[in-house]
């Protein structure tokens, strides 16, 4: 299933689903109103004069600006308020992330700042340097990126991944490289070879196992349909560690035209499977 | 003042609550609970209409506060105990295999709630990468790496459960 085959399956579902009777708009206006005198009542219970304080104050602090709304939505930042109910950004709803080197708990998934983001600022390091000799790797921010998130908590414990890309360049041409690692206890279960390589960011492919070490590897050289990469390999570790490698031709590009695509790959099918099991991206 | 705020808000949601309760279906399998996010969201519009001049953003707003409300830990263990396809009233007699369209439900409530929040904006709501990153308060690429992801958790649960093919 790819994107457009969920998205014609989302429409043929609901299309085939019979929903209940709409709901009762009157009902929902009287449940509005309700909620407004109990939020009524709520200011007036914690103190109508610090409430005007900080209604002051906001006011002050928004004035001239609009709402601000992103993709239709309420703005990035809460929105002023002088009552006990939140608007839909505030901390009613949201997330708690792991704590940061700060000693605050990180805005998002990302890592922005200590150990992990610096596990993931070392893996760009190592992918870079493990780029075959011939092919350049250029700097700057639109050339290597890397990143450390948050994935999940389980059994206590926090889930990290990271990833890390880089630009390469050979004869004029560009393409790209990456590498993500899933530390151990993340939810891939046991599959290896060619059934863990095709998990990679959902993309098909013509899968093949390539013998490193006595170790099978799956290899994706030859994607379906997708053309974000063209060829990927995993490994998982005994401690349940997954490293997926991948490397394109062609830079994949947002705005305009992606610059000139590399005529060969930087790693060949075999290189690319024992790249995925580097000791340097076996991150912890 | 209250007249006028009371009418548009009527009128609103008559016009999106049914497509915003169709979203919150998806995310959670469960037309109940489905109506109690809806609920809940336009409850929270009421109270904020004043400050949500921009009518025409009246739809982001709840699309956002309904999805925030289902990706609220405190309700994890909620969702948990939902089953799946336990309350869904009969399909329309229509020749769609109804268990496909059961077991596409059921799959999608395997995948993560964060990946599939992200799926159901991308490819339900239609949202750009962009837009369902602002929603979620994270970075385009992490909406990418979701979406990845949770497509590849969904296609897995249907090759297990005989939709798509190994």
């Amino acid at each position: 299933m790819n994107e457009d085959e969920l998205r014609a399956a989302l429409r043929t579902t609901m299309t085939v689903t019979a929903a209940p009777p709409s709901m009762n708009a009157a009902a929902a206006l009287s449940r509005g109103r309700r909620a407004q005198v109990r939020q009524r009542a709520a200011w007036i219970g914690s103190g109508g004069a610090t409430a005007l304080a900080i209604f002051a104050v906001a006011i002050t602090a928004t004035a001239g600006r609009g709402p601000a709304l992103v993709a239709g939505g309420p703005p990035a930042s809460p929105m002023p308020t002088v009552t006990g109910i939140p608007a839909p950004t505030a901390t009613g709803t949201k997330t708690v992330w792991p704590t940061g080197p700060d000693g605050s708990p990180q805005e998002d998934r990302t890592a922005r700042a200590g150990a992990q983001y610096d596990k993931g600022k070392k893996l760009l390091e190592d992918l870079v340097g493990a780029v075959p000799a011939g092919f350049g790797v250029p700097d700057g921010p639109d050339a290597r990126y890397h990143q450390a998130q948050f994935e999940d908590t389980i059994h206590g414990k926090d889930i990290w991944s990271f990833m890390a890309t880089a630009q390469v360049t050979k004869d004029g041409g560009t393409g790209h490289v990456a590498v993500e690692v899933h530390a151990a206890g993340n939810t891939f279960g046991v599959p290896t070879g060619c059934a863990l390589t095709t998990q990679f960011w959902g993309m098909d492919g013509h899968c093949r196992p390539v013998t490193v070490n006595g170790v099978q590897i799956g290899v994706v050289d030859r994607p379906t349909t997708d053309d974000r990469f063209d060829q990927w390999a995993a490994y998982r570790y005994s401690d349940g560690t997954v490293v997926f490698v991948a490397q394109g031709k062609t830079l994949m590009s947002a705005l305009g035209t992606p610059p000139k695509s590399l005529t060969d790959l930087p790693y060949t099918v075999d290189e690319l499977a024992a790249l995925s099991m580097n000791p340097a991206f076996h991150v912890a | 003042m209250r007249g006028n705020k009371d009418e548009a808000f009527a009128e609103y949601f008559i016009a999106r609550s049914d497509t915003m309760r169709a979203t919150a279906y998806l995310l959670c399998g469960d037309w109940h609970r489905a109506e109690d996010l809806v609920q809940v969201a336009f409850t929270k519009l009421y109270l904020a209409w004043d400050r949500v001049t921009r009518h025409d953003s009246l739809d982001g707003y709840v699309r956002q506060t309904l999805i925030r409300s289902f990706l609220d830990e405190r309700r994890l263990g909620w969702w948990r105990r939902v089953r799946v396809t336990g309350t869904l009233p009969e399909p329309d007699p229509i020749s769609y295999p109804p268990e496909d369209r059961l077991d596409l439900l059921a799959a999608l409530a395997t995948v993560p709630r964060r990946q599939r929040a992200v799926l159901i904006l991308r490819y339900w709501e239609d949202l750009s990468v962009e837009q369902t990153a602002a929603m979620l308060g994270c970075s385009v690429g992490t909406v990418k790496s979701q979406a990845a992801r949770g497509l590849a958790a969904l296609r897995g649960r249907l090759t297990l459960i005989g939709i798509e093919d190994a």
